[in-house]
């Protein structure tokens, strides 16, 4: 989950890094009594997706201008939050980010001293392993500091890294960005605050409702909806409403319908903490975007190691009673020997055909060809 | 260090929380595929049975030392079952769980490392040794022995990838689930010393997926690798940003794109090919039949 910044930021001043003084913007757009001292102000929507500052949804602005400049930003962002920061000094914007390096198995911190941009477009960063538990995790990064820093900014850069990278790790964070980390008379202070929680960890912390509401709010409704009944659902552009279980298989058959010019309008997958069986969930799903008119078929197909293909063939066809295909609906199954114990697949292969399945195939891509075929006639 | 399973297949292996829907059926299926399962950990359910296989409630209750474990741990228990595994000196964890906190796994990947145990996993199908054994639930009927050693990022395109060998006439070495997660137990690079050295291997296929840097890591090793490696990389359809499943497969990057991944190991000299169905016409080519 990613955190919005004004949720980031009250987590980090929990955590007892500097970040500047702030406060929700009223509805109304009048500035609380506390933000009317501070030397200068900034109005920041807060919204999840990069690029605010070229967007003019990040501006600096004098108390009096604060209420138009408000109402100037809902009108492009919307009725989002609105955090009100007091403008600090500025005397160097530094680059600094920690993430999981799943292929070094480390926490790894990203520094560049460039900062305040985006931080692909400038050179790129150090990269650098940090062990949290390391007494002397400061005294390993600063050599690399020092070649791009002064010594005592490359100490105080030093000296934070191995404690946000506690924090990291204690908040569950898969990535914690501070861009720009700005270089004030005060110390560093977090200027901006870019954090994405684990969500497999989400339970052991408090959801910021702020950031679960804009999450919920960039799904579609019927993302929402299959996220409610267990399971993950992305929308797009497409003509095949793909009903699949796994990711590595469900986008292998997206390339597939690719690469016969077909273009998968949905995929799915498992959700943490869903139940053990979504079928009937997912395939109302993919037969409510199969009703629409640019999708021309309905593609289902799953692998079963040991679940019993029982299970997942009888859903099918108690759906296929109630509700009958909207578009045309092509199926495939591979089942081995402890998924199929006990059960007649030829039977239930006519069965299937006998409720309206276009075709059948145990290889994916004979069934997307036969699909490819018949679209094209 | 080297995949102990590839040396010789386990003789003692142990189940975690075997007594799960989930987990006792595949408990049946690796009894039945003839993988030499010993005792199940479950806390709580020591003394009694499942299926004939005792049921104890710790590892430390173990009358001599297993050499390999079976996790169906949930999620917010695996990273401690790992450890324990690790700290008894098990040469080989599979761990099953899908969402396992990120942090967790690292921790615990990092003690299984420093105590020299191969942990394959978390998010992981397991792996099949055909015509040896079975350690999850790769299923042994999808597979047949054979010189190539599958290696997928993904637990159903790697029953997919090893069923469509099968049908194709190209046996096993092994077929193995590394795991979806950003962090496993190994990464793919990790497994081809091993395999370099395997007299048993004629080439491996790697399916990979979206996501992450693993893919960088395995093309720097094929400088090393002298035999045959055929990649393919699922998501080449995916949109960018979104989050297709797996914790690890989202196009963040330009280079953790399917096509980027595949031109640079392509690039480091492996056979890249656009779908499994072509890898395994790559492998048959390559393969004296």
């Amino acid at each position: 989950m990613r955190l919005t910044e004004m949720d980031g930021k009250a987590l980090l001043r929990r955590r007892g890094v500097a970040v500047p003084r702030g406060v929700v913007l009223p509805a109304d757009g009048s500035v609380p009594a506390e933000a009317r001292d501070w030397p200068g102000l900034m109005l920041k929507a807060q919204v999840l997706e990069g690029g605010r500052g070229k967007r003019g949804l990040v501006r600096g602005a004098a108390l009096e201008e604060i209420p138009a400049l408000h109402t100037a930003m809902v009108a492009q962002a919307g009725t989002v939050s609105f955090l009100l920061e007091e403008a600090v000094e500025i005397t160097r914007e530094l680059y600094l980010a920690l993430r999981v390096d799943g292929t070094r198995q480390a926490i790894e911190c990203l520094f560049s001293a460039s900062g305040g941009i985006e931080v692909e477009q400038a050179a790129a960063p150090l990269r650098l392993p940090v062990d949290p538990d390391d007494p002397f995790a400061a005294e390993a990064l600063f050599p690399a500091l020092r070649d791009v820093l002064q010594a005592d900014l490359a100490a105080r850069v030093a000296r934070l890294v191995p404690r946000l990278a506690r924090l990291l790790r204690a908040e569950d964070l898969e990535l914690l960005e501070l861009n720009p980390l700005a270089v004030t008379p005060a110390g560093l202070v977090a200027c901006d605050a870019k954090l994405v929680r684990d969500d497999a960890a989400l339970p052991r912390h408090d959801t910021p409702a702020g950031s679960a509401a804009l999450e919920a709010a960039a799904l579609s409704p019927l993302e929402r909806q299959a996220r409610e009944r267990g399971f993950a659902l992305v929308e797009m552009p497409g003509d095949v409403a793909l009903v699949s279980a796994g990711a590595g298989l469900g986008m292998q058959l997206m390339d597939l319908l690719g690469d016969h010019g077909l273009r998968a309008a949905c995929f799915m997958d498992n959700l943490r903490g869903g139940p053990a069986e979504t079928t009937e969930a997912r395939l109302e799903a993919a037969f409510a975007i199969a009703a629409r008119p640019e999708v021309k078929a309905i593609l289902f197909y799953t692998t079963l190691a040991s679940r019993p293909l029982r299970d997942r063939v009888e859903a099918l066809l108690a759906f296929l009673a109630r509700h009958p295909p909207p578009k045309p609906l092509y199926a495939g199954f591979a089942a081995g020997h402890a998924a199929t114990r006990g059960f007649d697949a030829e039977a239930a292969r006519g069965q299937l055909r006998d409720a309206g399945v276009a075709a059948l195939h145990e290889d994916p891509l004979a069934l997307i060809r036969a699909m490819a075929k018949d679209l094209a006639a | 260090m080297i995949p102990p399973f590839l040396h010789a297949f386990p003789r003692r292996v142990v189940v975690f929380n075997p007594t799960g829907r989930y987990a006792a059926r595949q408990v049946m299926a690796m009894r039945e595929a003839g993988t030499p399962l010993v005792a199940g950990i479950a806390l709580g359910k020591g003394g009694g049975t499942l299926d004939g296989l005792p049921l104890l409630d710790s590892l430390h209750e173990l009358d001599a030392p297993a050499d390999a474990a079976i996790l169906y741990t949930p999620p917010e228990g695996t990273g401690a079952a790992i450890r324990q595994c690790a700290a008894a000196g098990i040469a080989t964890i599979v761990a099953a769980a899908e969402y396992v906190p990120l942090h967790d796994t690292l921790g615990a990947a990092q003690a299984a490392r420093t105590a020299g145990s191969w942990l394959v996993g978390p998010n992981t199908l397991g792996l099949c040794v055909p015509g040896q054994g079975l350690l999850g639930s790769v299923a042994p009927s999808f597979c047949m022995p054979g010189r190539v050693a599958l290696l997928g990022r993904s637990g159903t395109l790697t029953l997919t990838v090893a069923r469509l060998l099968t049908a194709a006439g190209v046996g096993q070495r092994i077929a193995l689930h590394l795991g979806g997660d950003g962090v496993i137990g190994r990464n793919p690079h990790e497994y081809l010393p091993a395999l370099r050295d395997d007299p048993d291997t004629a080439a491996v296929l790697y399916c990979g997926e979206i996501g992450g840097d693993k893919e960088y890591a395995l093309a720097e090793a094929l400088a090393d690798f002298p035999k045959p490696l055929v990649a393919t990389i699922a998501g080449r359809h995916a949109p960018a940003e979104r989050q297709m499943g797996h914790a690890g497969a989202l196009i963040g990057h330009a280079r953790e794109g399917a096509a980027a991944k595949l031109a640079a190991l392509a690039a480091a000299g492996a056979h890249a090919a656009r779908t499994p169905y072509d890898a395994i016409e790559i492998l048959k080519g390559l393969l004296p039949a």
